[in-house]
């Protein structure tokens, strides 16, 4: 039985249907691009790869046109040097690969190399740590995740640690404004000059004077004095439990135990 | 009249969940599906632990406590005394097989402190939203002579993230 003869008509036909399939994948893969990248860096990859396209554009033109145009400071060996220089510039910049790790899409957040299960736990740890200390914004685009699945898997459970420790720190640094909570403690504002002067009061810019190591926690001067002066004061200004701050003595000496 | 009364409450009722009446309750549905029984009740204690924590306020800490069980903490737990204890949350246990029931406690043990962590950050996170701002962690963070319950629902708090207000915008 012999096959009938294919036309001209059909074959046209069937490489018609096979470019709109290959245009509707492109299509979604190019979507599934946009949704998963971080659109910030996206761009910017964009930028750079029409940088390298001009780039190379531009040398390619020179190289061809240099005996029309005025080449006169421009020897064979220095256009090669440059071109060589520039490639060596080109090829450090951030390319789609780098760009495009997909993570949480709007966040500064890039996730970090590892085993796919590690970055599943990283993944998972950094969502829920954004869900639980993020603001609004950040409540309605995350969730909780943990895999009951992979609890026994150790790099999934370190993933899951380090994403949330990570992002954390993140989240109620960047979308916190000023600091309002307990975490004041933790937000060092002093400037680490070392110029004291001779006294310890103007070391690292006030640092034992006007810095993190004084103030009161019942005023808006929060810091790491606060914690030992709870000890001294009570809790709001109430009896006194030692006779002094435990372990500051505040002289310009700067005295610890009151030595 | 009584008939709709009944209809709408078993209504209501069939809609609850874990804890559905206390403070910050809907946390508890978001409890990852798919875990061992061991799982869901160490993450059911690890959340009202931490919602019982200072990160929330005096309210919530009447609410909730310390809830972590110290037979299956233990190295050398009781089962007998926990089969007894947890009849319904671990009734899916097979007890006969070694294996499993140490499955069950490692689960337990180690989903705790992840959802101690997640639903103690939950509140603190809520509250900051909602302008209550925590001096002490002895200190109300919730005053009722002061604020509002509707405050929850303020989008001025920590992180606003109106175009022009502090957040990241």
């Amino acid at each position: 039985m012999t096959q009938p003869p294919i036309s001209n008509l059909a074959l046209m036909m069937a490489a018609k249907q096979e470019w709109q399939r290959v245009q509707t994948l492109f299509t979604k893969c190019f979507i599934a691009l946009i949704r998963w990248m971080d659109i910030n860096l996206l761009i910017l990859a964009i930028i750079n790869q029409l940088g390298v396209l001009v780039g190379g554009i531009a040398i390619a033109t020179i190289l061809e046109n240099k005996d029309k145009v005025y080449m006169a400071p421009f020897s064979k060996v220095t256009i090669k040097n440059i071109a060589l220089f520039l490639l060596l510039i080109l090829a450090s910049c951030r390319w789609f690969k780098d760009a495009a790790t997909p993570f949480l899409m709007g966040d500064y957040m890039r996730l970090p190399q590892g085993t796919p299960t590690f970055q599943q736990g990283y993944k998972d740890g950094c969502g829920t740590s954004l869900y639980t200390r993020g603001n609004v914004f950040y409540r309605t685009i995350h969730k909780i995740n943990y895999n009951p699945k992979l609890i026994d898997n150790p790099e999934y459970r370190f993933g899951y640690s380090r994403g949330y420790t990570t992002c954390f720190q993140i989240v109620v640094g960047g979308a916190s404004g000023p600091q309002a909570s307990f975490d004041a403690y933790l937000n060092y504002g002093t400037t680490f000059d070392m110029s004291g002067g001779g006294n310890i009061n103007n070391l690292w810019g006030g640092f034992f004077s006007n810095g993190i190591m004084q103030g009161d926690v019942t005023n808006s001067n929060v810091n790491l004095d606060s914690v030992v002066n709870i000890w001294q004061n009570a809790e709001r200004g109430g009896g006194t439990v030692f006779g002094s701050n435990p372990i500051w003595a505040g002289g310009s000496a700067g005295q610890f135990f009151g030595q | 009249m009584c008939n709709k009364i009944f209809l709408i409450s078993l209504f209501l009722l069939t809609s609850c969940y874990k804890n559905w009446y206390k403070p910050a309750g809907y946390l508890f549905t978001n409890m990852p599906k798919g875990g061992t029984p061991g799982f869901e009740l160490g993450w059911i204690h690890g959340c009202q632990s931490g919602l019982g924590s200072q990160f929330g306020s005096a309210f919530y800490m009447t609410m909730y406590t310390w809830s972590r069980d110290p037979d299956i903490t233990s190295s050398v737990p009781d089962i007998e005394k926990i089969k007894a204890r947890y009849k319904k949350e671990l009734g899916k246990v097979n007890w006969n097989d070694p294996s499993e029931v140490k499955k069950n406690f490692r689960d337990y043990n180690t989903i705790f402190w992840p959802a101690h962590a997640y639903c103690r950050h939950s509140t603190l996170g809520m509250l900051q939203t909602a302008g209550l701002t925590p001096d002490l962690s002895s200190g109300g963070r919730w005053d009722p002579a002061q604020h509002s319950i509707g405050a929850v629902w303020k989008l001025t708090g920590k992180g606003d993230v109106r175009i022009g207000a502090t957040g990241l915008w």
